[in-house]
């Protein structure tokens, strides 16, 4: 318990830095963004857009300890300014319906990943030398050396362009609208097949290697010679006493692959045009709609702290050591 | 006290493949473990004491191999058993408590989990309150608070958890158990405790035990027999008594004096010149010669076999006495 709440600390403490970066990074740049962007749209934009810009910057000519006052208390009510890309949307309602896209693209992927990466993992080791041991690192190596969006790419084409088996783009059908129907879920499902494959596919060779060598390491330690000779049937010994041990620093990994899988899952949304954060960002880079990259940033950067508490909670489950 | 022999090892022979060639760690060392005996096996670091029972046991583990000679366990040969045969053998009839005991427990399972899956593993039917009772009884005969039954291994101290390992090898009352230097790393008082345990357990349940220490006194109190190996070969066998006194081979006199003795004169210490020879590239004749103080020509031809002296007491040495 006294190590949950001191993770937690420690993950208030880190939120509170990327909050506090997010407010920084643009004060330092030359110039402000806002002036600049007030030039660029000169005549183009509604006076109150302007003034929703200056407002979500919060740029104005009180003293720097007060515009951050005012920011935090902005953030906190969930107000992250007026989208430029998307006006006159307010950016936490555009980030909202993009992250669940990217979390559902991520999130399933990620698992997938982990399960059978781990499983493969387990298996490689358990028959170290085996087939699977000696064939399938070297194919996931090469596959996990092309960059996500090389990958995408390369589904998208085989799969969508030649092949015509799975949808091209989006995350459902046009005419379907958001329902909890089956219909609209297989559609989803149907349309996040290729973009979950690309990045399972990209991610699958590290978890299983990581998985594999910790095993082997685990399976040459005292507790497993002494599970054998005391009769276990393999099987508890492989998944009760190594697996289970094994698993613990792969777990800790997953914490810290989260930030780069959600990274590599951005790239994978702008191939598929998948409307999640990575799509949002694009759009966001193309009107250079600050508050929209802002918003974008510090959600991912959230959710990648979440998720990582999440995760020391279930090593906290795992591993008594560090009740 | 000592029966008919329980456990047979002839001639038993264990390579370590390596990149250099295979390095024979264990050269045709036969003995036999009597009922109800206890057999020490002295000698230096890297003898192949640990070596040794993993062969019997069967444990070894890559790149150990076992290239000859059998061990017997009631007449039965363990060493072509198949492995389900050797599993049901294995614990039920002949446990171990591993050199390296701290180690030997899985860091995320409880002492219960640990001591009811040795049970489940030979007996299937054993309902969950059995497993429990049992597991507390265990706990209790190495004087462990069956209360902590339900701890994690990390929360006992090194003398619990050696413990916790003596309660895994005998909670399914073996007959022979099989300990690897089961109290190193344990302060002389907390050794003496646990040992003293498995003493009065060994009389109330009446196994053997194999056991294997560097403390060459302690060993000489408690045991019926000792065996000395010397780089890889049987070079001394025979009753505590005739070792302590009357050691025929010059290894095990250079062992006896490397230790004060508790009774009996002060002499002076001495340890024994040089180091064991290398297994890879060992001297040819006895293993000993280079560093034997009695040494003749005739210890660097063939390696002597193991002679009687007097009853039951054996030594691998061309010279009859003391003396050379
Ligand atoms: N995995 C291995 N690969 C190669 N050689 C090994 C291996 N394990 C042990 N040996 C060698 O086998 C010999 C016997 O080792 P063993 O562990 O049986 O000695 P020991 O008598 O138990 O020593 P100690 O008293 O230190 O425990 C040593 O020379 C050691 O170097
Ligand atoms: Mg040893």
């Amino acid at each position: 318990m006294r190590f949950a709440l001191r993770r937690l600390g420690f993950y208030a403490l880190a939120a509170w830095a990327a909050l506090t970066l997010n407010f920084v990074l643009p004060r330092m740049l030359p110039g402000d963004p806002a002036s600049a962007m007030v030039a660029r749209f000169q005549g183009k934009l509604e006076p109150e857009a302007l003034d929703a810009m200056r407002r979500a910057f919060g740029f104005t000519d009180a003293s720097l300890v007060e515009q951050y006052l005012t920011y935090l208390r902005h953030l906190f009510s969930g107000d992250l300014g007026l989208s430029i890309a998307y006006f006159p949307a307010p950016v936490s309602d555009v980030i909202g319906t993009g992250l669940i896209w990217t979390l559902l693209i991520a999130g399933v992927s990620l698992v997938i990943a982990f399960v059978l990466g781990t499983l493969l993992g387990i298996v490689a080791a358990w028959r170290r030398g085996g087939l699977l041991d000696s064939a399938l690192p070297p194919a996931l190596a090469f596959l996990g050396a092309f960059p996500y969006f090389w990958l995408a790419m390369l589904l998208l084409y085989l799969f969508g362009y030649e092949l015509g088996w799975f949808p091209m783009r989006h995350a459902h059908a046009a005419h379907l609208s958001p329902t909890l129907s089956v219909e609209f879920i297989g559609d989803v499902a149907w349309h996040a097949i290729l973009p979950v494959t690309s990045i399972v596919l990209a991610s699958l060779g590290g978890w299983m290697l990581s998985m594999r060598n910790v095993m082997v390491a685990e399976l040459g330690e005292d507790y497993i010679q002494l599970a054998r000779a005391k009769g276990l049937d393999s099987r508890r010994v492989m998944l009760r006493y190594a697996a289970r041990n094994a698993l613990l620093p792969n777990v800790t990994g997953f914490g810290m692959a989260l930030g780069f899988v959600l990274g590599g899952s951005l790239l994978t949304e702008i191939v598929f045009s998948y409307p999640g954060q990575g799509y949002l960002l694009i759009q966001a880079v193309r009107n250079q709609d600050y508050a929209l990259m802002q918003g974008i940033f510090l959600m991912i950067t959230l959710a990648v702290l979440v998720a990582n508490f999440l995760v020391d909670l279930l090593v906290l489950w795992l591993d008594p050591r560090t009740r | 006290m000592s029966g008919a022999p329980l456990l047979e090892v002839e001639g038993l022979c264990v390579d370590y493949v390596t990149a250099e060639g295979p390095v024979r760690a264990v050269d045709g060392v036969t003995f036999q473990l009597r009922q109800g005996e206890i057999l020490g096996l002295a000698g230096e670091s890297g003898s192949g004491k640990s070596t040794l029972i993993h062969g019997i046991m069967r444990t070894l583990g890559p790149p150990g191999v076992i290239t000859g000679g059998c061990v017997r366990f009631g007449g039965r040969d363990l060493l072509s058993m198949s492995p389900e045969e050797l599993r049901r053998v294995r614990w039920r009839d002949i446990a171990m408590v591993f050199q390296s005991a701290m180690n030997a427990l899985n860091p995320v399972a409880t002492v219960y989990e640990q001591l009811a899956d040795t049970i489940r593993a030979h007996e299937p039917t054993a309902s969950a309150r059995q497993l429990r009772t049992r597991g507390e009884r265990a706990l209790e005969l190495v004087g462990i608070d069956p209360a902590r039954i339900d701890a994690y291994p990390h929360t006992l101290s090194g003398g619990m958890r050696q413990r916790v390992v003596i309660a895994i090898a005998l909670v399914l009352e073996p007959r022979v158990v099989i300990m690897d230097e089961p109290t190193t790393a344990l302060d002389v008082v907390v050794e003496k405790q646990i040992l003293q345990r498995v003493l009065q357990l060994k009389e109330e349940l009446g196994f053997s035990i194999l056991f294997i220490t560097h403390d060459l006194p302690l060993m000489l109190e408690i045991s019926d027999r000792i065996g000395i190996m010397y780089a890889g070969r049987l070079a001394e066998l025979g009753p505590a008594q005739a070792l302590r006194s009357d050691a025929a081979h010059p290894y095990t006199r250079g062992l006896m004096k490397a230790f004060p003795s508790t009774v009996g004169p002060r002499t002076v210490l001495s340890g024994i010149e040089g180091a064991p020879p290398s297994l890879a590239n060992p001297p040819p004749g006895c293993r000993f010669h280079p560093r034997c103080d009695v040494a003749i020509d005739a210890c660097r031809g063939a390696a002597p076999p193991l002679r009687q002296r007097t009853t039951g007491h054996w030594a691998a040495c061309v010279h009859d006495s003391v003396d050379g």
